[in-house]
Parts: C-alpha cells; structure tokens; sequence
C-alpha cells in the first residue's frame, strides 16, 4: 500500500472515530477525553520516550510527560490509532519535531490518524476562512492562533498544511518555519517569561484548553474569567493576557463562547483524568 | 513480630511510590478516600495498619492493583512477562532509564489477567 493511500486510510478511521463519538468534522477535539470515548487509559510517566500502546484489557496509552503540552496532546491521538487499527503493542520512541520520516506503515497510518483528528481538514480551512486568512499567505502569529485552537504544536499545523493537505507552499512553509513559537511569544508578550502562549479570538471553535501552570492564556479583551487558577498578566492589543498559576480549572466567557481552561502541573505525571483536579495541599 | 513491621513497611512504601505515580497528594487522596490528610501521612509512614477494604480503595483510586500495594509482585516487570505484549525490538527503542521507568509502571497498572479482576 502506498503512503497517499494509508494517510487517506488514516484520515477516514478519524473521522469514523468523530462519527462514533457524535463529535462533527470541524471543531476541535481534545484527544484524552477520545481516548476515554475509547475505553483507553492514558497515563503519563516521567520517561523519555514519545508514547506506549499497550493492546490489553483495558487498553493503555502511556505518555512521556516530559515532552512539551502539544506533542504529548499528538502522540495520545496517534496511539489512539494504533488502538483504532488493531495494531498491537508498540513503542514510539523520541523524536524530532519532523513525523513524516517514516516509512513503516502502522506508524504512517497512525500519524495520518493523529494528524486528521486533531486537525481535519474542514475544521482547519474553516479555522483560516472565518477569520479572513488564507494558509498561503498567512503569519506567524495566524499560525500560532490556530494551532492553539486546534491544541497542536505551530510546526505540527504547519507540516499537515503545507504536506499532508496541500494548502501551504514549500517556500512558504520554509519562510513560516524560521520562526519559533517562542519568538512569536516573546514578540507579543515583550519578555520571555511564559512557557507557552494560547491564543483565543473571537473565532475560535474549542470548547476547552489545555495549559500547563507557567504558561499564559490570550482572550479577547474584556472576556469574563472565572476561577483563580488563571491570574491577569497584561493586555495586548484585543487581548487580556493571563498566567495559568495553578492547577484545576476556570470558565472564560465572551459574547461568542465559552472555554474551559484546564490548568496541569508542568510535566504532570500521572492518570491523565487527574491532571487538573485541585489540590487542597496547595 | 519484625515481620509484620516489615510488610507494613512495604506496603507503605507501595502506597507512597503509587500515589506519586497517580500525579496524587496526600490531600488529594484523603480528599478522594474520605479520610484525614494525617491518617494518610501516617499510612505512607508506615505507622498504622491498612484494612483490606482501604488496600482496594487505594487500588481503585491509583489504577493499580491490590497484589502491587500489598509487595506480593514485584515493583518491576521482567523483560519476558507476558503482560507487557512487546517484542524484544520495541524494548530496544528505549534507553535503560526510559525502560526501567516503563517496566516500573506497567508493575503497578490493572489488566484484566490481574487477579482481582477475575471473576
């Protein structure tokens, strides 16, 4: 079988996983509560490796809670592939930030898996066009704010974009990629102090966020927050910026949705249904 | 008698490594028991008797089994234990560190061949 066939194979068993948990083709999914859907146990262990499938009643995801949010949020949804494909147990070992590499076909079918339910297709074109962007000529900044929407990492979306779906050109992509989500943050936030930057407009579509304590949440200025795990930082232009300080959880609220925003300690280790959940010991 | 101090130490030290590995602190425990955070301090200190009905709740909570809390299996899987369902080229993907790591935690996690899930 040749790699276009297995990612459009990947692509389709996401969207059968969509279907089965009544969730629709365009809005963001958050892939532990899949795995849940799933049945799967997902636990995160202070390992240096990607992730682990263990095929056994009940079957497990194990995740190196070492590695940074968005990347564990990819390696749960590609080992739930390997779950939704019968594959059995199997190691992903640490890698780059480059996916594509591979030519084993279990592991191109669960990237294309992990890849199209984090990120399919409608929901991302939809993602650029409701906000008046376009992949080909879009920012660095147009980039993070979408990838965050999507809980992926800047250069996940930017492979899938300019690979996988063909809405991005090579040069573009290359010139896109010269930035770091680091550089992005330090350019909007003045300083270096966050360890990571969600950005939430008036667009965007999830119905939660994920963040680990020390990085900071941008929502639109004037958005209602409730819940003292998030403390104000600054605003910026059209954004109230906020540090995610403590673990558990708060409620952001404008006149177009409301989020969720669920706070983990940094590199938590543990059941994965237990990384928000307040700590009376604090 | 020392050997009734000494299994009461191991499963101290059993329930202590398991909490950490469910992300747990002691408060949160309590909390989730219905117990006092001290009477948790006092288990993990190994200066007070855990019941059978608390070693289930403990397992229940950290997503472990009763055999490991109780040090009647060992705190990690041997490379050949057919729980682990790897071949011995997936081991190898991973450093001594990383594998040690995994091992130890795949020790403690419930499966279904696990012996209190029978029946």
């Amino acid at each position: 079988m040749n790699r276009r066939t297995l990612i459009l194979d990947g692509a389709q068993a996401a969207s059968d996983v969509r279907d089965r948990l009544g969730l629709d083709l365009v809005a963001p999914v958050d892939p532990f509560a899949v795995a849940e859907g799933l049945g799967i146990r997902v636990r995160f262990l202070p390992v240096s490796m990607e992730g682990f499938y263990q095929k056994a009643k009940p079957p497990r995801i194990m995740l190196s809670a070492l590695r940074p949010l968005a990347r564990k949020a990819f390696t749960c949804a590609h080992e739930i592939g390997h779950h939704w494909f019968g594959h059995g147990s199997t190691i992903d070992e640490l890698k780059g930030d480059g996916r594509d590499d591979t030519d084993i076909p279990d592991e191109i079918l669960a990237n294309a898996f992990g890849a199209f339910l984090l990120m399919p297709s409608i929901g991302v074109r939809r993602a650029f066009n409701s906000r008046g962007w376009k992949p080909a000529t879009a920012n660095p900044i147009q980039v993070l704010t979408i990838a965050g929407e999507f809980g992926v990492g800047y250069d996940t979306l930017l492979t899938h974009l300019s690979m996988t779906l063909g809405d991005m050109s090579r040069n573009t992509r290359i010139e896109l990629g010269k930035w770091t989500p680091q550089r992005i943050r330090k350019r909007l936030l003045c300083d270096d102090e966050a360890t990571g930057l969600i950005l939430l407009d008036h667009q965007q579509r999830a119905a939660g966020v994920d963040l680990e304590e020390g990085y900071a949440l941008a929502v639109p200025t004037g958005a209602a927050v409730a819940g003292d795990v998030l403390t104000q930082r600054q605003s910026i232009e059209g954004f109230d910026v906020y540090n995610a300080v403590r673990r558990g959880r708060a409620t952001i609220t404008t006149a177009a949705w409301q989020v969720e925003a669920r706070v983990a300690p940094p590199q938590f280790i543990g059941p994965a249904n237990y990384r928000f959940l307040e700590d009376p010991d604090e | 008698m020392s050997t009734e101090i000494e299994q009461r130490q191991l499963i101290a030290a059993r329930i202590r490594e398991a909490r950490t590995l469910a992300g747990l602190s002691q408060g949160q425990v309590a909390k989730m028991m219905t117990m006092h955070r001290p009477t948790i301090s006092e288990i993990e200190a190994g200066n007070r008797k855990v019941t059978a009905d608390e070693i289930s709740r403990f397992a229940e909570v950290f997503d472990v089994t009763t055999a490991y809390l109780l040090g009647e299996t060992p705190d990690k899987l041997a490379m050949d234990d057919p729980k682990l369902q790897l071949a011995a080229r997936e081991l190898a993907k991973l450093s001594p560190d990383a594998l040690d790591g995994l091992l130890r935690a795949l020790a403690a996690v419930r499966t279904d061949n696990d012996d209190e899930n029978k029946g």
